[in-house]
Formats: structure tokens, sequence, C-alpha cells
């Protein structure tokens, strides 16, 4: 390896070992390569980091971020959790069902698994107590929170990919859809095994009268989703401009219907918004130079190279991506991961034959899965911190969970179609 | 060296204390009134921002004419979110981060570790600031305009050159700063 080579993989390498900022990192390893090897003028960094973020589509970010926020501070959650509860009855394992629907929502709201584990994990830990749930199937159940979450639309991580791999937003949202579902039939299954095991019992009669009830008082509640999925999938909005009519959806339903809603919540939601797109955004910008500095290097050519002279099979090649996900999913965020990878993986997959919508859902997947793998998982940390709980008893719950979402991501990799017949049912033509 | 009494070492102690909690006071003072006003300021772009692209759905639905030059502006926007809340990130340390190995150093260690990252930090978004502000005073000096809404380019690209510059003064005054309240609070 040159030492450019060596520059890019080992100065990132321990700098991300000594805790510093990951858009530091990144940042700080462009500079010194383009300072250090090559002619470029250092101007065009800046150029870079102005164009990675000097998108329209990447504005759905904050926009999604907004409308989250407003539903979380307004009960325009809790009503959609309500109707979910009185929906599911008399069924055994209620209360792990409303949980996964739970945590689906907040991550699909907040794209953010992490956060979810934190949001929900505090929220749900009591009621899954009172229901008899042992406290490590609760801690599985929590700190999986978001898997399925960043693979429903909305979904930050594959924003982030469509802008990387300049693949369209709103077909990699359909893509989602399938998958998502396939985990969170898979995640029911185990909360029905589980539930038997551990012999829980927390279904109770169905009553009509309050679901309707909940019905009623969640019907508005439904706004902002229906306005988000029907106006892109409808062809009204771009994933912006619905996101963006969302957030005036939740002030409205939060403010003028369930009047919960103050100017002062609306203005600490915005503060939060620009707290987290900032957080979040400047290590887009920070990836968008570290992977020009990539490419002017050739490094994903010389990448995809070696992979074609290796000669694998797409079985092998796609079984060895994911590992390499894995591995890089436990200890990077699902975001800078993407970033970074996206350049280097999207040429030599392509030319292997696979979609890269597919490849998009593969690695939003996997890359979800790593935040629940030990020893680093940041899901992991933070259910410790927002569960209170030991790092054992978190680790005893993950484990069944983690078997269960490997064989999805397996399931996911081998059946493309999963990810691909929406999209290809809902756009016919491939520019939409 | 003088030997000094248990007395006035407990004297010189209670007086390093109080003046290390009165530096530690100042500088949370600072620190407060500087991320609570620049949280205002970035809450009110993200609110104008969800207005103008509802203003300009609107228009372009409801009287077929859209906002000339709308999404540049929407875009310059979320620039200005990313880098201006960029200082309010590295003011409150939150940036996102692997801190496995920093959580589990000893007190001495993180002190230093922190200190080396502060540095680098400010040396990183003080040599990129630096860029940002030549380019953005040379497109001054050009008088260069965007595409459509005929913005000042200098102004988004400034942002960038601000809000960089100013993670390299905070991360600057860390590095002097906050090792020493990662130590006193550890000792306390």
């Amino acid at each position: 390896m040159t030492a450019v080579g060596w520059t890019l993989v080992l100065l990132p390498a321990v700098m991300l070992a000594s805790g510093f900022p990951i858009y530091v990192v990144l940042l700080g390893t462009a500079s010194v390569t383009l300072v250090l090897f090559t002619d470029v003028p250092v101007i065009a960094l800046h150029q870079s980091l102005f164009g990675a973020v000097e998108s329209f589509a990447l504005l759905a970010i904050p926009f999604f971020i907004f409308a989250g926020e407003l539903m979380a501070r307004a009960s325009i959650a809790k009503r959609i959790v309500a109707l979910v509860d009185e929906g599911t009855g008399p069924v055994r394992g209620k209360i792990g069902y409303t949980t996964i629907a739970t945590t689906t929502l907040f991550g699909a709201i907040s794209g953010s698994a992490p956060a979810t584990v934190a949001t929900v994990g505090r929220l749900m830990l009591p009621t899954l107590r009172g229901s008899n749930y042992p406290d490590h199937v609760s801690a599985g159940l929590l700190t999986s929170a978001g898997t399925i979450g960043v693979l429903i639309p909305p979904s930050i991580p594959l924003i982030v990919y469509g802008v990387a791999a300049n693949e369209s937003v709103p077909r990699l949202f359909a893509a989602g859809i399938l998958p998502g579902l396939v985990v969170a039939v898979m995640m029911a299954a185990l909360v029905a095994v589980q539930t038997r095991v551990y012999g829980i019992s927390d279904g109770r009669r169905f009553e009509s009268k309050n679901f309707f009830q909940a019905a009623t008082k969640g019907a508005f509640a439904l706004l902002p989703a229906a306005i988000i999925l029907g106006g892109i999938y409808g062809g009204v909005f771009s994933p912006t401009e619905a996101a963006g009519v969302a957030c005036i959806a939740s002030i409205a339903v939060g403010w003028l219907i369930y009047r919960d809603l103050t100017s002062y919540d609306i203005m600490k939601c915005a503060e939060r918004t620009a707290f987290l797109t900032a957080q979040l955004m400047i290590i887009v910008a920070a990836a968008g130079v570290f992977s020009w500095v990539l490419t002017i290097n050739q490094i994903p050519q010389n990448v995809a190279d070696w992979l074609v002279s290796a000669d694998l099979s797409l079985f092998v090649l796609l079984l060895l991506v994911n590992l390499a996900l894995l591995v890089l999913g436990a200890f990077l965020d699902p975001i800078a991961a993407i970033l970074i990878v996206t350049p280097l993986l999207a040429p030599v997959l392509a030319a292997a034959g696979v979609d890269l919508v597919h490849l998009g859902i593969i690695m939003t997947l996997n890359l979800a899965i790593g935040l629940l793998t030990p020893p680093f998982g940041l899901s992991l940390f933070v259910a410790q911190g927002a569960l209170d709980m030991p790092m054992r008893v978190i680790l005893r719950g993950v484990l069944p969970v983690l078997l269960v979402q490997l064989s999805a991501l397996a399931i996911v990799t081998y059946l493309p179609e999963l990810s691909t017949a929406l999209p290809s049912f809902l756009f016919a033509n491939p520019n939409n | 060296m003088s030997m000094k009494s248990l007395g006035e070492q407990e004297h010189l102690k209670n007086q390093a204390q109080r003046s290390n909690r009165s530096v530690s006071f100042n500088f949370k003072s600072i620190e407060q009134r500087l991320v609570s006003t620049t949280e205002k300021l970035l809450a009110l772009i993200v609110i104008s921002a969800v207005v103008l692209n509802f203003a300009n759905i609107l228009g372009r639905y409801v009287f077929s004419r859209a906002i000339v030059g709308a999404e540049e502006i929407l875009i310059y926007q979320m620039v200005a979110i990313v880098f201006l809340g960029t200082i309010v990130v590295t003011l409150k340390d939150s940036h996102l981060r692997m801190s496995m190995l920093v959580d589990v150093a000893s007190t001495k260690a993180r002190a230093a570790m922190r200190r080396l990252e502060w540095f680098i930090l400010a040396l990183v978004t003080g040599f990129v600031s630096w860029i940002a502000s030549n380019v953005s005073l040379q497109m001054r000096g050009f008088g260069q305009k965007s595409l459509i809404a005929d913005i000042p380019m200098w102004l988004p690209h400034g942002v960038i050159a601000l809000g960089l510059g100013a993670s390299a003064a905070i991360g600057f005054w860390f590095f002097l700063a906050k090792p020493k309240e990662i130590k006193t609070a550890e000792d306390e």
C-alpha cells in the first residue's frame, strides 16, 4: 500500500479510536492527504465541503427531524401508540408488539436508532416490566429499536444513501417498505416465541368501544404520515417538500386540533432540530470531502480492480460486503459509514449486476444491525444509560434479536425482489 | 523549595479551588449565553425554511406561480443551520464520536486525550475556516451571485468560515480550560 493509502486508512482509524469527533477525523485526514500528497489546490477542499451539503434532497433531513420532534412533543405520537395498543386487543405479547410498532414509528420519524432507543426505552420499559416481561427480553426489544424504522420511510440513512449513490429517494423509500415489514414480522415472531417461553400473558379483551375511541382521538395524528407517503407516492411532492408539509401538518394538528402544542414548544422543537441537523450534517459535509479525496487518489478504482481480479461469485461478493458492513457498522455512525463506503462499493456491485436500490437497503439494514452488535454497537451503550441495566442483561436480550435480524438481512440480501419489486411497480419510469 | 504548614497548604488549596470555580463560572456564563442566542437564531432559520417551502408549494399548486429562487434560499438556509449549528454542538461538546476507549481511560489519560482532541479540532477547523474565508472574500471581490435568487455568494460561503472559525476558537478555548475542569470534577 502507498503512503497515501496508509494515511487514508491508519490516520482515521487511530483518530476514531482516540475518541475524536467523526467530522474532525474525516476533515483532518482529507486535509492532511490533500496538503502532503496531492497537487490539488486547497481551495478545492472548501468547494467539496460546500458541495456536499448544497443539495435540495438533503434538506429533507432537517424537515423530517422537525416533523418528528413536533409529533413527539405534541400528543400525536402517543395517540398513534394508543391506537396500536387498542388494536392489538387480546393477542398474547401485545405489549411486545406495541413496543415494536412504537420503536418502528419513532425510528422512522427520527431516523436515528440510538435516539429511538433513548426515547422509547424510557417510555416503554415501565409498561414492559408491569406486564412481567423479564428485563433481558425488554432490553433486547428496546435496544433493537430503530432497525426497522430506518427502512420504513421516511428514513434519513436512505436519503443520505440516495444522495451519495445518485439514486432516486422515492424509489429507495418504496424499496425499504417490504424489507422493513420482513424484519417487523420476524421480530413479532420472536416476541411470540419469547412470550410463550417466559409464560407472559399480557393480552386483554378487545373492546370495540375503546378501539373506536382511540381511532377517533388518533385520526388526525395520522395526517402527517398520510401527507408524507401520499404526497410522495401520489407524485404531488418531492420527499423534501413532503417533509416540509408534514411539519406544517404536525403544527396544525398539535396546535389547532389537539391544542397541546404551544409556540414555545414549536420554538424548542426548532432549536432541537437545528442541533440534531448540525450534529448529523457536519459529518455529511466532512464525509463528502473525505470521499472526494478517496476518489482523486483512485482508491475506489483500486478496490474495484482488486475485487474484479479476485473473480468472486455474486453470492460470495455479497457475503463479504455484508461482513465488512457489519464490522464497520459496529464502529461507525451509519450516516458517516454510508457516505464513505458508497463510492467504494457502488461501482463494484453495479458492475456485478446488483441494483443500486437493493444495495442501499442492504447497506442501511446492515449498518442498523451494526449498532447493536457487541462489543462496540452504539445502541448497546445508549440502552445501558437509558434503561439503567447492566451490560450483561442487555447483551443477553440482544443476542436472540441479533440472530433474527441477521436472518432477515440474509433474506433481504439474497432476495433482491423484496427491495426492487415495489419501486418497479410504483415507478414504471426509472426517472421518477 | 520552602515547606508550607498544613494550614497554609489548606488555604492555598481553597484559594486555587475558588479561582478555578470563578474562571469556570465566567466560562459557563459566556458559553450558555452564546448557546442560547445561536439556538434561537437557528430555530428561526428552521421555522422560516418550513414556511418558505410551504409557501412555494402553495404558490405552485394554488396560484400556478412558484417563488423564484426558493430552492436556492432553502439550500443556503440549510448550509447556515449546519455550520452555525456546529458552533452550538461544539460548545455543548456533543459531536458524534466513538468514545469507548476514552471513557475507560484514567482521568489523567482522558484529560490528555481530550486536550489533544481539542487542539486537533482547533487546527483542522481553523485551517478549513481560513480556506473558506479566502473563498468568501474572493467571491465578495468578484461580486458573484447565485444563479436564480441573486444571493451574494460570499454569504453562504462566509457562513462556513464563520461556523468553523468559531469552532476553532472554541476548540482552542477548551484546549486551555476544559482538561482542568475534567480533573477538578474527578478530584471533587
